[in-house]
């Protein structure tokens, strides 16, 4: 058995950050972040700690993604559509909530793997621990964040446009 | 040397080449204005998309389960309106349940139909397995009051059918043959539509009863024959398919799919059975060639009853039908020596009745 508590205080807030980055939502990801933690109580042997607990998360979203994603996507949209009733008080939260939301958009337009691979390199995951948690060659890891980042940004760039064309077609 | 491919570029800057490619790559950037270029363009995609992926660092936590539905709760109208939106909507299934009974009734309906909705029928119904002492103090109820019913029955038979009755009646009878299904749930379902049922034909009833309060020779009290007027006519049959089908099919459908079948053997549409002054009436309908034939099925060992087996069958012409052209209403009374009378009663021919019997129950029964 391995010393969780170690393991918690080291991983915990970089896997939260990176679950939540990837499923827009803190709950769920401190959730998944949890599970995760307990699979490592019960796991006898990790050659590496972070990659082994970068796997089981994505696992475990996986599964659970896959068992009722349609009740996600509906409970989803009910968000999206609560959102779009809540006024905020502060224009600087607006531009941070507008901020948010095409961030989101962007990352959800990549690919899954470019965009687990880039989630987890933000985390500080090397090559050789991103490759073993998505079941990659190292060797292609280089390629997989290049082509991830420059979608990225290029998608971001687009909605910010769309946006701004919006805000003058309005001002006008 | 050849240019630095993309990726390669990334796991420069990422600082995952090895050593000697590394130096390779450092090398090669120097004196390439090209390569140096896409060097550049990727610092900018790491430093921007590690930007644009802290912005997702802004999202709330509980998008999902709790603020969402919390929300969602504060926004929402009181508690008040929502309790009443919804009897607003039972209100409105009742009223149309109701009103589906008035359209498919026949114009010739009676007061004393409304019999079955008064309270002591509708207990001795709602129960679904009624005890001994029960029936006994239910079935002295329904005698004190059958003279009444059986006399307004007759007396209306001959008179244009008032529609104000129809609804609760139909009601009333709903509510009696559902109470046959086996589902525990059918019963307190039915008793909502009774209750508010009663109210109206128990009127109707009363107003019925000093118009016959001076009749010389009241009809046997029984509600066996009862059951037999609201059975008779053909939208009668619709109306027991309403209410004792256990399917999903609508009243109309199953009705169309038993007329459709047009068999000459009877077919079962509805059974129902009550205990009325002590015995037991079976009252079952069949459809017959696309006409109904009512049996009642009557164990008694009451004289009264025996009296009634040997009333002669009245042949009631049907008021305000719809159909002009509907054959009369014929009857077929029989019982044996067990005090057991059985009755068939359709707009059908006597003969036709005859052969019914031998279908049902063979040649001799």
């Amino acid at each position: 058995m391995h010393d969780v508590d170690r393991l918690f205080r080291a991983y915990n807030e970089m896997l939260v950050r990176y679950l939540t980055r990837r499923l827009g939502d803190r709950d769920w990801a401190e959730e998944v972040a949890q599970e995760t933690f307990v699979r490592a109580l019960r796991q006898e042997t990790m050659t590496n700690e972070r990659a082994w607990l970068f796997t089981v998360a994505n696992n475990l979203v996986r599964d659970e993604a896959r068992r009722d994603s349609r009740r996600r996507r509906h409970l989803t949209m009910l968000y999206e559509e609560e959102k779009e009733r809540v006024v905020e008080p502060e224009e600087t939260t607006i531009e941070r909530a507008q901020d948010a939301a095409m961030a989101r958009a962007a990352v959800d337009g990549l690919a899954e793997r470019d965009r687990l691979a880039l989630l987890m390199k933000e985390e500080g995951l090397d090559y050789s621990e991103i490759a073993s948690a998505l079941g990659m060659s190292v060797g292609s890891i280089g390629t997989t964040l290049s082509r991830a980042r420059r979608r990225l940004v290029e998608q971001y760039e687009r909605l910010q446009q769309e946006q701004q064309r919006r805000e003058g077609n309005a001002a006008s | 040397m050849q240019h630095l491919d993309e990726g390669t570029i990334h796991a420069w800057l990422d600082g995952e080449l090895p050593p000697a490619e590394r130096e390779a790559a450092e090398a090669h950037v120097a004196s390439c204005d090209e390569c140096k270029a896409a060097v550049a363009e990727a610092r900018g995609f790491i430093a921007a998309s590690s930007r644009i992926l802290t912005a997702l660092d802004a999202v709330p936590g509980g998008v999902l389960p709790a603020s969402t539905t919390s929300a969602f709760v504060k926004e929402r109208a009181p508690a008040k309106f929502t309790i009443s939106r919804a009897w607003m909507a039972a209100a409105a299934v009742l009223v149309l349940s109701t009103a589906t009974v008035i359209a498919v009734r026949p114009r010739g309906e009676t007061a004393a139909l409304a019999a079955p909705a008064s309270p002591a029928e509708e207990s001795a119904t709602n129960a679904v397995a009624p005890k001994a002492d029960e029936i006994a103090e239910i079935s002295k109820k329904l005698a004190d009051k059958s003279s009444q019913h059986a006399e307004a029955r007759r007396k209306d038979a001959n008179v244009p059918a008032r529609d104000s009755s129809s609804a609760p009646i139909s009601v009333a009878d709903a509510v009696r043959a559902r109470d046959e299904e086996p589902s525990a749930l059918a019963a307190p379902k039915a008793a909502a539509p009774a209750a508010s049922a009663a109210g109206a034909s128990g009127s109707v009833a009363q107003r019925a009863a000093p118009m016959v309060a001076q009749a010389p020779a009241p009809a046997p009290p029984h509600f066996g024959d009862t059951a037999t007027s609201t059975a008779t006519s053909r939208p009668m049959a619709l109306n027991s398919v309403v209410v004792t089908g256990a399917g999903t099919m609508t009243a109309v459908g199953k009705l169309d799919a038993a007329m459709a079948s047009d068999s000459a053997a009877p077919t079962l549409l509805s059974r129902s059975a009550a205990a009325i002054a002590g015995d037991t009436v079976v009252t079952t309908v069949y459809l017959v060639n696309g006409a109904s034939v009512t049996l009642i099925d009557r164990r008694a060992g009451h004289s009264e009853l025996r009296r009634e087996a040997q009333v002669a069958p009245r042949e009631q012409p049907m008021a305000k039908s719809r159909d002009v052209s509907a054959p009369r209403l014929n009857s077929l009374t029989w019982s044996d020596s067990t005090g057991r009378t059985r009755t068939l009663r359709g707009a059908v021919s006597q003969a036709e009745l005859v052969r019914i019997k031998a279908a049902l129950f063979g040649a001799t029964p």
